[in-house]
């Protein structure tokens, strides 16, 4: 899988990239890419090497398999650019505590001032709880924009109610299906 | 991005330090890096140069100082102890 963007070059959108470099006298080997220069000297962090050993280095009376994988681990390498042959992707760049920590999903809390009897930011347009009328139990929300002291039943010509309510059954009695009676507190 | 460190600021952040070297060849070398140049030839003290035969036997010598040239360079690996340790 190729990275994602390739920003001032291949090689630096490589970094810290798990990379496998081939070297000229048959060993390959596997880290992290840390650094690299014009030369393609290569700093490796965690590094593994893999060297092939040559059957025919081998005397003929031994009884090996063909080709025989030496791995031996290094750590902290810095190769030499003369000797690189060829540079491949192993994997992307390994998971740190630094990415698990921002990995983390917002959970369902949230932060907000702290206020005195005003927990939550009133809705745009309206007035903040705390001055609002006493809501009434049938009655509908406190219209907007009329002047003070006018009544709820009354409206302006023209005005066509609150809106987004059509056909909304006139203040003052129960809704449809409620019993009659004197309205709770 | 740039990469934070060249591979060969590393290398002068070594100096002093103990240092294993890999050569081209079944050769290494393990020492005390006293510096280096452009070309990466570089000079250790109380160095142990190991060979590999192709039997696998590792042959070991000690050096009191040495100057590596770096054509024959494959890999620098800062504080080992060399193969003994891999």
């Amino acid at each position: 899988m190729p990275p994602p963007k390739a920003k001032g070059g291949k090689m630096t959108s490589l970094i810290n990239w798990r990379i496998k470099i081939t070297l000229n006298d048959g060993r390959s080997l596997t880290g992290q890419m840390l650094a690299f220069d014009k030369h393609m000297n290569i700093v490796l962090a965690d590094c593994e090497e893999f060297r092939r050993i040559r059957p025919k280095k081998k005397s003929p009376e031994e009884e090996t398999p063909a080709y025989q994988e030496q791995k031996r681990t290094l750590g902290l390498v810095i190769v030499r650019g003369e000797i690189v042959v060829s540079l491949s992707v192993e994997g992307p760049p390994p998971v740190t505590d630094e990415d698990k920590k921002n990995m983390l999903l917002p959970g369902p809390g949230r932060g907000m001032p702290a206020g005195r009897g005003m927990g939550m930011m009133p809705p745009v347009g309206l007035p903040p709880p705390s001055m609002q009328a006493r809501p009434m139990p049938y009655g509908q929300p406190p219209p907007m924009g009329m002047p003070p002291g006018m009544p709820p039943q009354f409206r302006p010509p023209g005005f066509p109610g609150p809106p987004g309510m059509p056909g909304m059954p006139f203040p003052g009695g129960p809704p449809p299906g409620f019993p009659p009676g004197p309205p709770p507190q | 991005m740039t990469s934070q460190i060249l591979p060969l600021e590393l290398i002068d952040r070594c100096i002093g330090s103990r240092i294993w070297v890999v050569m081209k060849s079944e050769r290494e070398f393990t020492g005390t890096l006293l510096g280096f140049d452009d070309f990466v030839n570089m000079v250790l003290e109380d160095v142990t140069e190991y060979e590999t035969t192709p039997e696998g036997d590792r042959k070991s010598t000690k050096l009191a100082q040495t100057l590596l040239n770096g054509n024959n360079i494959c890999m620098l690996i800062p504080g080992s102890a060399g193969p003994e340790s891999a």
